[in-house]
């Protein structure tokens, strides 16, 4: 174990990941049953939650397509097995028949040991759902983990590297990374210079533009690391002449609340929609993030204000298929040499149904497409999806029992170039890349619809 | 009225009632329920033809659990064939289309497919680790159910199974005369029938809402 792995004084050494501040463990189980009460209380987690843990018949069908425990064959891995330690103590305080049958109907009362195997089992899980793809009752397993993972971060277990971005994005600066608006002005400046000095032309990259019609947020990194990405961006929205904006504050899409808080994720998804409807603008474009995407997919319409609920939610795919599919761009698919496989991320596939649009956009920007296999539904996931990417701790099992699906499938393919529309997907195959050798390189999707381009001087 | 004709004549009626009853009120209960959070998973199939189809072939075949857990799926798709089958031939025997054997043949392979679950629950490693008593509990009550059933539908010679059956069906249950086989098995099936909606095979309705009103909600 190298040296960033060590956890930190404050930090229970049993644990795989740091947490900042947990509870005594003597405190633990009432927190936990009642932080339990209250999620059943705000009611919109009831059917889910009802069903899946009551109606599993542990087939264990999961498990045969969780790609973690296919590589680790580890008890703790078994998706029903992780699912039925919430389920217990559900059954326990919950439900008529485990409070009068008890262990007789799977029902256990809940222990300090038994919180202590869910703050390992829960983070154990990259929440990929691909296990309830062929699940023959459809309960998913994923949404246990996330609830799992609420209670836990209750207790005060979550992993530092969250919580800290997090206090950032919901502080001063708006953003993950901290970035002060002067630093994030500066960086619109240098992409609009470099947009200048590749292509010959002026394309504006607009800023809080009242009544655009797209309102555009990536996630933070991409500012940082993914200049092409962003790029392309700017260049798909010019050529199809479209009215877009960024905003200068809350322009951050990243939302781990995700993966492990409602309040947060109410909070940052709030403050995301806050500039979309303050600026009239009529369209959210989130950039390319799987997490982000669904969090705004998914909770917008619960957890979003009253008043922004008409706000309309597209992945930035949606938007450049469709300026393809109405012709407004021109493509030059010979700018892309090379042979390109596409990870389809799961937060977009599984988690937003977003399958063949990419593919058709791909397909249309470079010359050599082949598919991975499995694909789609059945894709693997990258091993860093849950939010675990951002855990610094778990780098090695993200490289072993997380990803080496995922590497494995990628050597398959004799692919050069791996096509990944999602900046955690992205962080996740580069560690990958690396540490298993793959010698392919890992790029957005519209780095390579920037490159295919053709611009017009008038456009 | 004596405890045997209570059995035969009058607990079948309230057995069905309960049975219709618990499940009508499990699936108002869950229909109920206020709106809950959007967790589609993709792909959803577009249209209600496609929905049904989808629910057909799973129904039917079991194909998630053929395509990844053959050995489970062996026992289970027989265990719900035999189920189903069996009520399929003995209605058709009441009508008088066929003989009585069919639904023999039926509940044989329940009894047999129930014991395999049961004993590859217990080989299994993964599954003994995920097996409760409930899951246990469950299995032994079909089997015992089946086991019943199979007992008392060898021709005897005082009553015929068809005929109170029937005399069931027409609100003129004729019951008196059931040997204690018969008995046995009509007490069973009951309360096997009052007991399936409150346990978690509760799946012949759950499915809807796992799948209509999660997996594959729209908006």
């Amino acid at each position: 174990m190298t040296e960033r792995h060590q956890p930190s004084q404050d930090t229970d050494p049993k644990y795989s990941y740091r947490s900042e501040k947990t509870l005594p463990r003597e405190e633990r189980v009432v927190r936990f049953l009642e932080t339990l009460r209250e999620i059943l209380g705000a009611k919109i987690y009831n059917l889910p939650l009802e069903l899946y843990l009551g109606t599993c018949a542990k087939c264990n069908n999961c498990a045969e397509q969780c790609q973690v425990y296919q590589t680790s064959g580890d008890q703790r891995d078994l998706p029903a097995w992780r699912s039925d330690l919430l389920r217990k103590v559900y059954k326990k305080y919950f439900t008529r028949s485990g409070k009068l049958f008890g262990r007789l109907v799977g029902a256990k009362a809940l222990t300090e040991e038994d919180i202590d195997d869910m703050v390992d089992a829960f983070y154990r899980c990259t929440m990929c759902r691909r296990c309830g793809v062929n699940c023959p009752l459809a309960v998913d397993n994923a949404l246990i983990t996330r609830i799992g993972r609420v209670l836990l971060e209750s207790l005060g277990f979550v992993p530092t590297n969250m919580t800290v971005s997090t206090r950032a994005q919901l502080g001063e600066t708006g953003n993950t990374s901290a970035i002060p608006k002067p630093a994030f002005i500066d960086t619109l400046d240098f992409l609009e210079e470099e947009l200048k000095d590749e292509t010959g032309i002026d394309i504006p990259i607009p800023r809080d533009v009242e009544g655009a019609e797209y309102f555009f947020a990536a996630p933070v990194s991409d500012f940082i690391m993914e200049a092409d990405t962003l790029l392309g961006i700017a260049k798909t929205f010019h050529a199809a002449g479209a009215s877009w904006t960024v905003s200068t504050e809350n322009y951050d899409a990243i939302n781990y609340g995700l993966f492990y808080s409602d309040v947060v994720l109410e909070k940052v998804l709030n403050r995301l929609l806050e500039p979309v409807h303050r600026l009239k603008c009529k369209t959210l474009v989130i950039g390319e993030c799987g997490h982000a995407t669904k969090s705004g997919f998914l909770f917008q319409k619960i957890l979003g204000r009253p008043e922004y609920r008409g706000i309309q939610l597209k992945n930035i795919i949606e938007v450049s298929h469709r300026f393809l599919r109405e012709g407004k761009l021109k493509l030059d698919p010979a700018k892309n040499p090379g042979v390109y496989t596409y990870h389809d991320p799961c937060n977009l596939g599984r988690g937003a149904g977003l399958y063949e649009q990419p593919r058709e956009l791909l397909k249309a920007v470079v010359q050599n497409f082949v598919e991975m296999t499995p694909n789609r539904q059945m894709n693997y996931c990258c091993g860093g999806g849950g939010g675990l990417v951002v855990v610094e701790d778990l780098h090695d099992w993200r490289m072993s029992a997380g990803g080496i699906k995922k590497a494995d499938q990628i050597r398959l393919t004799g692919a050069k170039y791996v096509v990944a529309p999602c900046a955690n997907c992205k962080k996740q195959l580069r560690e990958l890349v690396q540490a298993h050798r793959l010698g392919v390189e890992i790029v957005g999707l519209h780095d390579l619809i920037g490159k295919a381009i053709v611009l017009q001087k008038d456009a | 009225m004596t405890g045997s004709e209570f059995i035969a004549n009058v607990f079948p009626y309230i057995a069905v009632g309960l049975f219709f009853a618990g499940t009508g009120w499990r699936f108002v209960q869950w229909l109920a329920l206020p709106a809950h959070v959007k967790w589609t998973l993709h792909p959803v199939p577009e249209g209600l033809a496609s929905q049904l189809k989808y629910m057909a072939k799973e129904i039917f075949t079991f194909e998630t659990l053929y395509r990844f857990n053959r050995r489970l799926w062996v026992g289970t798709f027989c265990m719900h064939m035999a189920m189903l089958g069996a009520v399929l031939f003995l209605v058709l025997n009441l009508i008088g289309w066929t003989q009585g054997f069919p639904v023999r043949y039926c509940l044989w392979l329940l009894a047999v497919s129930v014991i395999y679950i049961f004993w590859l629950r217990l080989v299994d490693g993964n599954l003994r680790v995920l097996s409760s008593f409930e899951e246990y509990f469950n299995l032994a009550f079909l089997a015992v159910v089946a086991t019943a059933g199979l007992r008392a539908s060898v021709p005897h010679a005082s009553s015929s199974s068809r005929s109170y059956i029937l005399g069931l069906l027409t609100f003129q249950p004729g019951g008196t005369s059931l040997a204690w086989d018969q008995l046995l098995a009509v007490f069973l099936v009951s309360l096997f029938l009052i007991y399936l909606p409150w346990s978690k095979m509760i799946h012949y309705i759950s499915k809807y809402f796992t799948y209509h009103h999660i997996n594959w909600q729209k908006e």
